[in-house]
């Protein structure tokens, strides 16, 4: 799967933020944390997700790299959905 | 007799905040044998699927019932304070279907279930404040299911204050103005459905708007009527003594 980030300015407290493409879909959203949560500060919440239903289990991630790994593990697109879209 | 504890008092002003017992039944609450034990975090109260032979009384709080998933997070399902016994249910349902947790050292009596048949028997009116504790504990259940379903951050998290406080208040264990709260918020975010972070933004949002301060452990209630419109709460499913003589 190729995953493209996009960086965006969003509406929370740090500002700076990614938006996740995998072949060209959005999948997700990746923010960054402010000072606001101490010692997770500068850390990366997958605030928002497009492939599955978002519930309460928002991994956060030390780094961009543990990010994209996380992200093309378990947030796939199914098959049938890369098939079938519009273009 | 045996002079009154405060784990004897805790439990007859929650029975009485729900129920009016006679002069009979405090006596007989008071004659009532246990003893109290430290439980440590992380120490198991009752697991889901143990037949317990015993409930547990909260002495010093606050105590939360949970679910765990199998992917080891938890659905925290109540808290629960001082006076309350949290497995009343366990008495007539033989085996558990969640379990007891604790996040601070917490003193608790654990009371054996024969010893509470025969007082509710021997006392009808103890008997009816069981009753009233079981199915007050379903309504806030129902309005949990409300909270978690229906309601969104903001709200969500102003009702679990607005609930903690009002249920404090009707214990003696609150401030005027405010409550001590001994809890995490991953624990406010296991009972909300909310990630940590996002009650970390919600509980900042709530004190930008003025409604609550927070000193250390201490939240400080600044605008009480604004909180309870921010949580569209009605006090009405605690069914308090105190609310409904109002």
């Amino acid at each position: 799967m190729s995953l493209a980030f996009q960086p965006v300015k969003v509406a929370t407290e740090a500002g700076d933020g990614f938006l996740v493409f995998s072949n060209g879909l959005l999948i997700a959203v990746l923010v960054r944390l402010s000072e606001l949560h101490v010692e997770l500060r500068g850390r990366w919440f997958l605030e928002f997700t497009l492939t599955q239903v978002n519930g309460p289990e928002y991994p956060i991630f030390e780094t961009l790299d543990q990010a994209q790994a996380w992200i093309a593990k378990h947030l796939t697109v199914s098959q049938w959905y890369r098939t079938h879209r519009p273009d | 007799m045996r002079s009154p504890s405060t784990a004897h008092d805790r439990l007859i002003r929650k029975l009485e905040s729900i129920a009016d017992l006679s002069p009979d039944d405090r006596r007989a609450l008071q004659d009532l044998s246990f003893g109290t034990k430290l439980v440590l975090p992380n120490q198991s109260i009752v697991q889901e699927g143990e037949d317990p032979d015993q409930c547990c009384l909260l002495v010093k709080g606050p105590i939360h019932r949970y679910k765990l998933r199998p992917n080891g997070s938890r659905q925290i399902l109540s808290f629960h304070l001082p006076g309350d016994i949290l497995d009343l249910q366990n008495l007539y349902l033989t085996r558990s279907d969640h379990s007891i947790g604790i996040v601070v050292p917490n003193q608790v009596a654990f009371v054996p279930h024969e010893t509470l048949k025969t007082l509710a028997d021997d006392c009808p009116g103890i008997g009816v404040a069981f009753w009233r504790d079981t199915l007050i504990d379903a309504a806030i259940l129902r309005e949990w299911i409300v909270n978690v379903g229906a309601r969104s951050a903001q709200p969500r998290i102003a009702h679990l204050i607005c609930e903690l406080f009002t249920r404090l208040k009707a214990l003696w264990l609150s401030e005027e103005d405010g409550f001590t709260l001994q809890l995490t918020q991953a624990e406010i975010g296991e009972a909300t459905g909310l990630s940590t972070v996002h009650v970390n933004r919600t509980l900042q949002d709530l004190r930008r708007s003025n409604l609550i301060a927070s000193e250390g452990r201490f939240l400080r209630i600044l605008n009480w009527a604004g909180l309870q419109r921010e949580a569209c709460f009605d006090p009405a499913y605690l069914h308090l003594k105190t609310l409904e003589a109002a």
